[in-house]
């Protein structure tokens, strides 16, 4: 599984399910979690940073520590204003928007849909059987354009632009186990087939992540203030961690060098070799001296 | 002792409508001496508010002058203070706004020698200063002669605040605790200068530091003694880290003899 630190994880979670009493999708528990949290478990370690397209009180999604994005016009409800709003927001390269409602996400979506994009201006739309997923997609910062010229002309359909938007299919394989990874989940049937198909080794797969938040100039090092991790077996103390994260490359070298730096487990300063693990928030911080 | 007259009644109505505070609280704040260690973005809305609330008697110490690069954020300066010294300009203002509490000028930055006696005469020192050496001095001296503390410091986006009570609670932490290493010069913010800063975010911190006194004065509440409040304004991120003693603390760990760590005042 590879990191793509050009491309921003958007997940797209403003829908309600029609048939699911109105739910909103987001929120709907799959094995004791909800959807977005399943999906966000998938996005997080195959791109730089995830963040939330959302409308409302965003404190409802606050679970997630990931930044959420109201829409910028409230006319045009959608997924088009949603993807507007957020390259508006966060300038990136590349965005991969997912719905909030897909579970089983490849984890080499990004990976398979920058290759079928090709080129630097392409939109790549995944696919699979014989369906295209319109809301599965990577897209450069320059179709920004185009999306604001649809939701202009008063379009707020995906469909209608990409059929419009020159863009290529990227092709996903049904499992060998029955499960089409862009599986979406719209009635009380589909979310009891999803619990069938979580096979105890992919519950096992799908184990919570720990929480990391950088603070001051660790932050502004490291480019985010937030990710999400899976922690290896071994990464089981403050030491091993930092080791760890010093490991995935420069910008984590360089910021989290010098002894003055600290860390707090679940909001208490931990010691060296205090324990971890997945499902802790871990906070990294410098102490500041400007006044 | 000043009594609440009519007056400041009226002045102070809305804070003493609160239960936790009255008419006795009000008293216990004008009858308080407080110390304002740097008149600069964080001393500024700090003690401006301290003097709008009521707190008796203010010590300001600065040497510095006021620039116009100051008046971005220290709001107690005005542009015709601009070369006067932080203290005279901020007495001016504060005077302005509450002529019955009392101010002691002191215009020149304290060190090792000039805090001890300052710390003395105050009730709790408020830091708002912008240099780890005056820090790691103010906590200790704070230690020693039995001083809650309270410190803050803002850098781009992001502001820390917290209380230290290891010289009136046993067994609770100072800053020193939290950080232990002092860090030497350039090492704090390796990119670039410190002092970039957003406007508003030294009056957050500052305001929370004057609330936090406020309410170690009026003993009420629960002081952020033990925890340090990190905010990151940039992405609406706030947490609080607890944080307890540490026994090999070199300021209130084992008691040793004559410990005040080094350290110019900036
Ligand atoms: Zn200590």
């Amino acid at each position: 599984m590879t990191r793509h630190d050009d491309t921003l994880g958007v997940i797209l979670a403003g829908g309600s399910a029609r048939r699911m009493q109105h739910r909103e999708k987001a929120l709907i528990e799959l094995d004791g979690r909800p959807l977005l949290r399943h999906v966000q478990d998938r996005l997080a370690p195959q791109v730089s940073q995830v963040v939330i397209s959302a409308n409302g009180d965003p404190n409802r999604l606050a679970f997630s520590n990931s930044r959420v994005i109201a829409d910028l016009r409230d006319d045009r409800p959608g997924p088009l204003a949603g993807m507007e709003a957020v390259m508006t927001a966060v300038d990136a390269p590349w965005y991969l928007f997912v719905p909030t409602d897909t579970p089983f996400l490849p984890r080499d979506l990004c990976t398979t849909l920058h290759h079928a994009a090709g080129d630097p201006a392409t939109v790549a739309i995944a696919a699979s059987g014989i369906h295209s997923h319109y809301a599965v997609g990577i897209w450069p910062r320059s179709a920004l354009t185009a999306i604001q010229a649809a939701l202009d002309a008063g379009s707020h359909a995906l469909r209608d632009l990409l059929a419009e938007h020159p863009h290529r299919l990227g092709r996903f394989a049904i499992s060998s186990t029955g499960i089409d990874p862009l599986f979406n989940i719209n009635r009380p049937a589909d979310l009891a087939r999803a619990d069938a198909l979580l096979t105890p080794e992919n519950r096992k797969v799908d184990r919570p992540m720990a929480t990391l938040l950088y603070f001051a100039w660790i932050r502004e090092k490291i480019g985010t203030a937030s990710e999400q991790i899976t922690l290896p077996d071994e990464v089981d103390t403050v030491a091993a961690l930092m080791g760890f994260l010093r490991g995935r490359g420069d910008r984590y070298a360089d910021a989290l060098k010098g002894e003055q730096i600290r860390v707090a487990v679940n909001q208490v300063h931990a010691q060296p070799d205090d324990r971890i693990g997945n499902g802790d928030e871990i906070a990294i911080f410098p102490p500041v001296s400007g006044g | 002792m000043p009594r609440l007259t009519e007056r400041s009644l009226q002045r102070y109505s809305r804070q003493i409508l609160l239960k936790e505070v009255g008419g006795s609280g009000q008293q216990r704040l004008m009858d308080a001496t407080v110390l304002v260690v740097g008149v600069g973005g964080l001393g500024s809305p700090a003690a401006l508010y301290l003097a709008a609330s009521g707190v008796g008697r203010l010590i300001l110490a600065d040497g510095d002058a006021v620039e116009r690069s100051n008046l971005g954020r220290q709001v107690i300066h005005t542009t015709d203070s601009i070369g006067q010294n932080k203290v005279r300009s901020a007495a001016r203002t504060i005077r302005a706004l509450n002529p019955e509490i009392e101010i002691v000028p002191v215009e020149r930055h304290v060190d090792r020698e000039s805090l001890p006696a300052l710390v003395e005469r105050s009730d709790l020192v408020l830091d708002g200063s912008d240099a780890f050496s005056v820090r790691y001095l103010a906590n200790a001296v704070c230690h020693q002669l039995g001083r809650p503390y309270v410190f803050g410091a803002v850098s781009g986006f992001e502001g820390q605040v917290g209380v230290s009570l290891s010289g009136v609670e046993s067994g609770s932490p100072c800053y020193r605790c939290l950080f232990p290493s002092v860090p030497q010069p350039g090492e704090e913010h390796p990119t670039c200068a410190a002092a970039a800063v957003l406007g508003p975010l030294p009056g957050v911190i500052g305001t929370m530091q004057a609330t936090e006194a406020l309410k170690i004065l009026l003993r009420i509440g629960t002081p952020l003694a033990g925890a340090l409040m990190l905010f990151n304004a940039l992405d609406g991120i706030t947490r609080r880290i607890g944080f307890s003693a540490d026994p090999g603390c070199s300021v209130c760990g084992a008691p040793v003899e004559s410990n005040t760590p080094g350290g110019q005042a900036s």
